[in-house]
């Protein structure tokens, strides 16, 4: 952090400084972290009000301040942190007990009670209105009567009227040094938005001399009889109004809070334990002197407005002002300028902030909302007289006092829910019904607007569904769970403020997921035309809108196009021994097309259909996987179950798809493994289904519909050529034999599959392992050599197999094969050859 | 308290693209409207310049600090601002076609209403229990997210529960079928559970307020009757319940018409038990009388189908034709019916 600023503020900056860095905070108890750090970030606060940093400098102090209080303040570690956020706003909306023990075991209601503070500010509070009056020389009582005024707008004057009162204030005895000095510099080192509060007041150098501060609390109380007049005169509003005030002590609850603690020097963790008993004292002072605390409301804005007859210096507001205008030009629904605002209304904005921060982040809970509700009531009852608008001073206030706002999320968790109950059950959990059913009411009006209008606010009702699935967990699970802070029950409900979920105003985030397949789909690029691209099968990702697919069912198209192969076994033309005439002849239709299409055209335009037969295994579906990964060309791979459903109909209607699908692939090679189950002539006995199947694609094939420009080829793969239809016959143009392999063919497969072994055959071995292969078909060479290859594991004893090296397995020797020839036989006779060299002459074309 | 750290910066975001949608009531500063009165309307519920050109004049006045006079005035800035008179249908014809639909994740049914949940309108939903109503508004909590070309309107939703029946869980179940990241969804609806009737109404209040800050598409209200049949009972208050009804309805429309946003309600049927209705196939009738009848723009009708699936009709809508789809229920929210 660099800071520029001017010399004469060095001793400023540096008073302020001091604490921080000081270095007891790293051994204290987290509850006096906590403190610590909520008093440093008032602190900081402080030096921006009076000009000693920059906006900037402040925010990012700010910043840092308020992230390491957040961690010792809702870490679920005992020893370091707190435990004391969401515990206590998700069991408050469970109806649970708050379950972490740290932050309440530190007092019992009992030894409040026996506190002398507490003793006598209870007996305080049981004097009645005049009596209070007279007891204004008095001492803590009336101070922390004072402090614990609700008035809204006057809770700075009064918290800087508390803290110079030395006799009476624990406090300021822990500050000697300064009580002679500047008086803001006094609140200012308390860990305490108080400390805060005057500090807004404070740079004016207006110190308040003590018994002028008598003389202002007196003065103040003199006013409530008269104020009590005045009120309802004052206040257009209506009962309503006034219901809204009768919630008035609700909101700066908070202050009061603080500022009994701290009259009893107890800073920190007795906070929380103290407010059960504020709340009681706080019911009961209500309730029995209910017409003086709506006076006092009432009297709060003629306060502000009138504090020079007071005696209250009332210069304090343009530094306040100024305080809290410059964090508003970040603001964007109310203008940043303060300048609407009347001198009064920086004396409101800490008020204010302490009522409506009170249940500032949990939403969701009983408490909160009661406590920012009648906070918000509390706002336009003051607007009515001072004319400051809610919405400026609110947003004021939220720039204001940013930072308590947060402090007293901590301190609005537990005692604002049992208050908000005990407070007669007026108030429903987020819903207050005494606002219910007059729309037009401007109280209410209003109420709702603020309400609405912020992100703290909206969340009193709304709530984003990730909080609402936190929730509804908690209730789900959180009562069987033993009660430990820190059980993992809490693991997924708890709020992590690292990077906190966003609230139910924030920005709309676009929840799709980062597409790491997108260079997939690059490759689903349609493919058109393009021979020279020699890429992958393109298969179509989408082109539903194509006007050849308009009267297919899209589930047919889909289930079409699962039938492209797209990345096929890399084979190449070398991979097939012999068979030179059959490749010549793909080549010649298949491949060259491919790269000149402008030759190949007309009546040199490849033929439609290529029917490769002869007997198993000589690598008729290695030709097929061979063009497939060669010709650059949509390749499908179409079997019989592919074309087939078990809807009567349906199978036609894939045939015609595939076909359509076809075309918007052009160039496009549909091959058919064993297509005379496809195929198969039309008889008497088959089924109609089927036949259809056959009619339907033939017709598709080389029909009405067909264009000659189409560039789809149909390779269909059998070894049963006879058993074809005639007409499918007709159609597949080109019926190439593939024979058995010759002997250089046997040869080259032995070479190639050899190759890979360790073996030690020399090329007269080989040349007599071919010769006597004669009649094997490419399937059976391959089976010949694997068994051959298995020779040299037969030869390991049993129990080496274990242990054994891989380089220990000898090579393959020739009695291997030879063994090997005892096994593997052929599977193809001469019988079988007959057959396919008569229909290859007869129907064949190739010459041999 | 990070929530208030994190402002700031949230604050610059939403001053960058606030150029999106309604034009917020703030520009009418410029149109020689002072600053005071701007904050006047802000704080009556008019956010949007939409919002107060769309508002009865009586309405205006009864803002505290307007007088007819002021009335008069803003009104006529905001009529110049918003587009108020005639306009050929030509325009009103392209205008539509550029209209976002919301999909309900099942084909048949996007294609029975012609691209899914028409934006700038209210779609009422009714049926039985177990019909399939609070499904179809959870995945459209979800699909009201996505991109424009995946039928989505991108923006966050705003669901009221009036029946306790909202289950983030199922959110996270429909945004995986999306392929949608669960917590963003989560974060992007924004629920309120509405206590009575008189709540349900202040909800849209706070709603405005919500959409003038940030996108949304999409507004739930599942079951917008609900309330009222406990809140009003009886002929004696059924004129003040229908009262209350339309003005809540009017505030729906009014957001849709401000904001664009779709406004998905869902409706509980009564059964007539009398003596003519022993002849009708299907007793069944939506509740809310004639004015939940002519607020609703469409009105579709669902029903059980075999198994998991159901059946949706169009009851009423000014253009898609009487029909009906079948959808089915999964756990990945509104599907296709299977075979």
């Amino acid at each position: 952090m660099t800071m520029q600023h001017d010399p004469e503020q060095a001793q400023h900056l540096h008073r302020w400084q001091k604490p921080y860095f000081d270095g007891k905070v790293a051994e204290a108890y987290p509850a006096q972290k906590a403190d610590a750090l909520r008093g440093q970030c008032g602190q900081i606060q402080y030096a921006w009000a009076t000009d000693n940093i920059t906006e900037l400098t402040a925010s990012m102090l700010l910043k840092q301040y308020a992230e390491k209080y957040v961690n010792v303040v809702d870490n679920t570690d005992g020893s370091t942190g707190l435990n004391n956020y969401a515990d206590g706003a998700l069991s408050l909306a469970s109806g649970h007990r708050n379950e972490s023990g740290e932050w309440q075991t530190s007092l019992s209601m009992d030894n409040m009670q026996n506190m002398q503070g507490v003793q006598d500010l209870m007996s305080a509070s049981k004097v009645d209105a005049a009596k209070m009056m007279n007891s204004s020389t008095a001492d803590i009582p009336l101070s922390e009567q004072t402090a614990s005024y609700p008035v809204n707008s006057s809770t700075c004057m009064q918290a800087g009227a508390a803290w110079p009162y030395p006799p009476n204030s624990s406090c300021g005895g822990k500050d000697p040094g300064v009580v002679g000095q500047d008086i803001g510099m006094n609140a200012y080192h308390q860990p305490d938005m108080y400390g805060n509060m005057s500090a807004y007041q404070d740079p004016n150098g207006a110190p308040y001399p003590p018994p002028q501060n008598v003389q202002m609390q007196m003065n103040h109380h003199h006013g409530q009889p008269v104020m009590n007049h005045h009120g309802p005169m004052s206040h257009p509003g209506s009962m309503n109004h006034q219901g809204g005030m009768s919630h008035h002590p609700l909101g700066p609850q908070p202050g009061m809070q603080q500022g009994m603690v701290q009259g009893m020097g107890h800073p920190g963790s007795l906070q929380q334990a103290a407010s059960p008993v504020y709340a009681n004292h706080q019911n009961r002072n209500f309730r029995a002197n209910s017409a003086p605390s709506l006076s006092r409301t009432s009297s709060s804005p003629n306060v502000q407005g009138g504090s020079p007859m007071n005696g209250y210096p009332a210069v304090s507001s343009p530094s306040a002002n100024t305080a809290v205008s410059t964090p508003g030009a970040t603001f964007p629904t109310h203008p940043p300028t303060s300048c609407n605002v009347p001198p009064p209304g920086p004396t409101t904005i800490p008020a204010y902030s302490s009522a409506s921060n009170a249940g500032y982040s949990s939403a969701p809970t009983t408490g909160f909302a009661n406590a920012q509700s009648s906070g918000y009531s509390n706002a336009p009852s003051a607007h009515a007289q001072s004319g400051i608008y809610p919405t400026s001073a609110s947003s004021l206030k939220r720039k204001a006092s940013s930072m308590e706002g947060g402090d007293q999320n901590n301190y609005g968790s537990y005692p604002y829910g049992n208050h908000g109950n005990q407070y007669g059950g007026t108030s429903s959990c987020r819903y207050n019904p005494r606002e219910g059913g007059n729309m037009a009411d401007p109280n209410r009006r209003d109420c709702m607007e603020e309400s609405g209008s912020t992100e703290d606010q909206a969340s009193m009702n709304f709530c984003t569904a990730r909080e609402q699935l936190a929730i509804n967990n908690q209730k789900k699970y959180g009562r069987s769970k033993m009660p430990t802070p820190t059980a993992s029950s809490y693991g997924t409900v708890k709020k992590s403020l690292g990077a906190r979920p966003r609230g139910p105003s924030s920005k709309f985030v676009p929840p799709v997921l980062n597409k790491e397949d997108s260079s997939d789909d690059g490759g689903q690029l349609v493919r058109r035309a393009g021979p020279n691209k020699q890429a992958g099968m393109a298969p179509n990702g989408g082109e539903p809108l194509d006007e050849r697919l308009k009267n297919i069912e899209p589930k047919l198209i889909e289930m079409i196009q699962n039938e492209i192969m797209d990345h096929g076994p890399p084979v190449s033309w070398d991979d097939i021994a012999g068979l030179e005439f059959a490749k010549a002849t793909i080549k010649e239709i298949v491949i060259w097309p491919m790269l000149r299409p402008d030759i190949f055209k007309g009546l040199r335009g490849p033929p439609k259909g290529l029917l490769l037969f002869g007997p198993p295994g000589t690598g008729k579906t290695l030709i097929g996987k061979c063009i497939a990964s060669q010709s650059g060309a949509t390749f499908f791979s179409i079997s019989a179950s592919s074309l087939t459903s078990k809807w009567v109909g349906e199978g036609e209607k894939l045939v015609r798809a595939l076909f359509a699908v076809a075309r918007c692939h052009q160039p496009a090679v549909v091959f058919i493994d064993e297509i005379d189950s496809l195929l198969s002539s039309r008889s008497d006995g088959e089924h109609d289904a089927s036949r259809r199947i056959k009619t339907e694609f033939l017709v598709q094939f080389d029909g009405v519909g067909t264009s000659s420009e189409d560039r789809i080829l149909i390779i269909g793969a059998t070894n049963r050529p006879q058993e074809i239809d005639e007409a499918a016959r007709r159609r597949l143009v080109k019926r190439l034999y593939i024979p058995l392999p010759d002997y250089p063919a046997r040869c080259q497969i032995v070479h190639s599959l050899m190759s890979t072994q360790n073996h030690s055959l020399t090329e007269d071995d080989i040349s007599i392992i071919c010769q006597r292969a004669e009649g094997y078909s490419g399937a059976d060479m391959a089976n010949l050599c694997r068994e051959a290859a298995l020779g040299p594991i037969r030869s390991i004893q049993g129990s080496d197999i274990q242990n054994i090296t891989p380089d220990q397995v000898r090579p393959i020797l020739f009695r291997d094969c030879e063994e090997a020839f005892r096994h593997i036989r052929p599977s193809v006779t001469q019988k079988d050859l007959d057959l396919y060299v008569e229909w290859n002459k007869q129907f064949g074309s190739g010459a041999t | 308290m990070a929530m208030q750290m994190e402002r700031p910066q949230a604050v610059v975001e939403e001053e960058e693209d606030e150029n999106f949608g309604p034009m917020l009531v703030k520009s009418l500063e410029q149109h020689g409207i002072s600053s005071n009165d701007v904050k006047k309307l802000e704080e009556a519920g008019f956010y949007t310049v939409e919002a107060v050109a769309y508002a009865p004049k009586k309405q205006l006045i009864n803002i505290k600090g307007i007088s007819e006079a002021k009335a008069d005035k803003i009104l006529a800035e905001a009529c110049k601002l918003v587009p108020m008179g005639f306009t050929t249908a030509t325009d009103f014809h392209a205008r539509r076609s550029e209209m976002i639909s919301i999909t309900t994740g099942s084909k048949e049914l996007d294609k029975l209403l012609q691209g899914g949940i028409e934006t700038g309108s209210i779609t009422e939903m009714f049926g039985e229990f177990r019909t399939g109503k609070t499904q179809l508004c959870h995945t459209l909590a979800v699909t009201c997210q996505l991109p424009v070309d995946q039928g989505g309107g991108e923006g966050k939703c705003l669901y009221i529960d009036t029946e306790g029946t909202f289950r983030p869980e199922r959110l996270i179940a429909v945004a995986e079928r999306f392929n949608l990241s669960g917590p963003d969804v989560l974060d992007n609806v924004a629920c309120a559970r509405a206590f009575n009737s008189d709540h349900q109404s202040q909800l849209l209040m706070q709603a405005s307020a919500m959409m003038a800050e940030s996108r949304y598409a999409l507004l739930i209200v599942d079951s917008a009757t609900a309330l009222y049949r406990t809140d009003y009972s009886g002929r004696g208050e059924l004129s003040a319940r229908q009262m209350h009804l339309a003005r809540f309805l009017r505030m729906l429309l009014r957001l849709a018409d401000e904001f664009g946003i779709s406004v998905v309600i869902t409706n509980q049927v009564v059964a007539q038990v009398d003596g003519a209705a022993m002849f009708a196939a299907d007793p069944k009738k939506p509740i809310g009388g004639n004015i939940m009848a002519h607020a609703s723009t469409t009105r579709l009708y669902l029903r059980k189908g075999r198994g998991d699936t159901r059946i949706c009709k169009i009851y009423d809508s000014p253009c898609l034709p009487e029909a009906d789809a079948m959808f089915s229920i999964g756990n990945e929210g509104i599907t296709d019916a299977k075979d």
